[in-house]
């Protein structure tokens, strides 16, 4: 068996014959030159020389003594002038140019110059499984107890997270990239609403350089994570950021930290999960935002009510924002709120009114929609000429 | 240089290859230009199919040649090979006073030319098939691990730059010495 590789290479015609055989297949050219490789071995012939050949046959050209030593030697990506190197390269996606990058060092820093633009990210973590969704790919790599399946195909002796971030660790460590939209979920298992959840470890290590990632959404990591991940992401590219607790209480003095990063501070849109509750006077770390969305504290009274349009007033970016609140039964919202506003509302269940404070010494006014959900009460306020 | 099997010799240029416009349609008529490669065979193109080239839109826009001074004077292009230009103008050909579509389906199918076509594309600053060509280059690579990609697109590995630089270096050390030898020859 092992003489027949040999006697395929002594012969030139022979290899050739071979070539023909997978043009007659119509099989993808690359994939023809590996089945050609394993069966005669890769010093059989470069990939130029088969590609050559395969297209001439392609052709209908037969001809295997043709004399290609007057025929000009064929360009290669390497002939090619930085400008037009560049050009093709960047038709690649950014996970595409993950593996032309690790080519030679030549190729790395002209794809390195070349800015990394994924639309968005997407990465859960839970108990069995980490996945991630790249430029529309979507990777799973499971825990399977001993080590993990990687799409499952491949079987691995690692633990699955540290399997997960030799895949997910290079693609953020691209540099020059840019992340327009980064979704980072962790999910707990709990078998009811109060068993204890089931911890799963950390993709510790996931953003080791700092990134520019446009919009942020965090759901299910602590504070402590939060800030970890916030850290990595340049201030001022951060726009928007996106706070889920996944029903774990978060103490709004615990929240502090992340109010005091220049992440935070330079953002310009916050939405935050009822799972913080803040105090009224903690609506003085949003007035730098166009828009925000928290959940204040359920028992708030008329005369912090009151305060509410005079604190928002004074937010020069401000263009809306919702406040979330929660009651039971007991403690029905709506009139407080209307009494403390001012509005006449009818009596009897009422499901929105609507309320207007001009802003003193402007021709701005700030229009309040008051929703009742049920067990939820939202005040949206959008600023308005 | 000799020429390919295809095309005619720059001394008998060929016949024009497009059908004339409607005998009925008091048009002006449409104008023709020559160019060729480096084998030298002659291209007839209409100045409509060329308008496609910034660099040869450039040079032809103001010189009012008559028939018979364009036919005189084919533009050279000497850096381009003969097959290169040929599938170069059947593009401009297949896309005159048309709108380029987004992907284009008649790219030449020679992938081992597809390097050369683009350098050529560059040159006459054909800008819409220039990205198609690019495109299509970095198609050859999707899906690719690193190793399959230096292979498909001849990327040296960097023992083998080093090898190659260290040779040039030698190479030019070489020849350094050389001429200051043969200076010190014509000193003497």
């Amino acid at each position: 068996m092992g003489s027949i590789p040999e006697f395929l290479k002594s012969n030139d015609h022979h290899l050739k014959f071979c070539i023909l055989y997978e043009v007659a297949l119509k099989k993808p050219i690359f994939d023809s030159y590996r089945k050609f490789c394993n069966a005669v071995g890769p010093d059989a012939m470069e990939y130029r020389d088969f590609e050559f050949w395969y297209h001439r046959f392609r052709l209908g050209k037969l001809d295997f003594n043709y004399d290609r030593s007057a025929d000009p030697v064929a360009k290669t990506l390497m002939d090619m002038p930085v400008n037009l190197m560049r050009k093709i390269t960047k038709e690649l996606d950014p996970f595409e140019r993950i593996s032309l990058r690790s080519t030679s060092r030549a190729i790395k820093e002209l794809s390195d110059s070349i800015p990394s633009v994924f639309e968005r990210i997407y990465v859960t973590k839970s108990a069995k499984e980490v996945q991630w969704e790249l430029h529309e790919k979507l990777f799973e790599c499971r825990n399977n107890g001993t080590g993990c399946l990687f799409q499952k195909t491949k079987l691995y002796e690692e633990n699955y997270i540290k399997k997960s971030l030799e895949y997910l660790s290079p693609v953020f460590k691209i540099p020059k990239i840019q992340v327009n939209y980064l979704y980072l979920r962790k999910m707990e298992e709990r078998h009811g609403f109060f068993e204890r959840r089931r911890e799963t470890p950390d993709l510790d290590g996931l953003l080791s350089v700092p990134i520019q990632v446009k919009d942020v959404q965090f759901d299910g990591y602590d504070v402590n994570r939060v800030m970890h991940f916030l850290s990595a992401m340049k201030p001022g590219h951060l726009e928007s950021i996106d706070l889920g607790f996944d029903g774990k209480w978060i103490d709004r003095e615990n929240f502090k930290v992340i109010f005091e990063t220049d992440q935070f501070q330079q953002a310009k849109t916050v939405d935050i999960g009822w799972d913080v509750e803040f105090h009224l006077e903690d609506l003085v770390n949003f007035s730098h935002l166009k828009s925000f969305a928290c959940r204040l504290q359920d028992d708030i009274g008329p005369e912090e009510i009151l305060r509410v349009p005079d604190i928002v007033s004074t937010f020069i970016q401000f263009e809306v924002c919702v406040l979330l609140f929660y009651y039971d039964q007991q403690t029905y919202p709506m009139e407080r709120f209307s009494e403390a506003l001012g509005v006449e509302i009818p009596e009897g269940p009422l499901e929105k009114f609507s309320h207007r404070y001009q802003i003193p010494q402007s021709n701005e006014y700030l229009k309040f929609e008051i929703t009742d959900k049920g067990t939820e009460f939202f005040i949206v306020i959008r600023k308005i000429q | 240089m000799s020429s390919t099997e295809q095309g005619t010799s720059s001394a008998a240029p060929a016949e024009p290859t497009t059908a004339p416009e409607s005998a009925a349609a008091p048009e002006v008529p449409e104008s023709f230009y020559y160019v060729h490669g480096k084998d030298k065979v002659v291209h007839k193109v209409s100045a409509g199919a060329l308008q496609h080239s910034a660099l040869i839109h450039g040079m032809i826009s103001n010189l009012g040649y008559t028939e018979e001074q364009a036919k005189a004077n084919p533009f050279p292009f000497e850096n381009i090979d003969g097959d290169i230009l040929q599938m170069v103008v059947d593009w401009c050909n297949q896309h005159k006073g048309k709108p380029t579509p987004p992907e284009d389906t008649n790219l030449p199918k020679q992938k081992e030319k597809l390097f050369d076509l683009v350098l050529a594309v560059n040159y006459l600053e054909i800008k819409e098939l220039l990205t198609y060509c690019c495109k299509q280059v970095a198609m050859m690579v999707k899906g690719k691990s690193p190793e399959e990609i230096r292979e498909i697109w001849m990327i040296p590995t960097d023992a083998e730059d080093e090898a190659a630089e260290k040779e040039a270096k030698k190479r030019a050390g070489k020849e350094a010495a050389g001429e200051t030898a043969a200076a010190a020859g014509d000193a003497k």
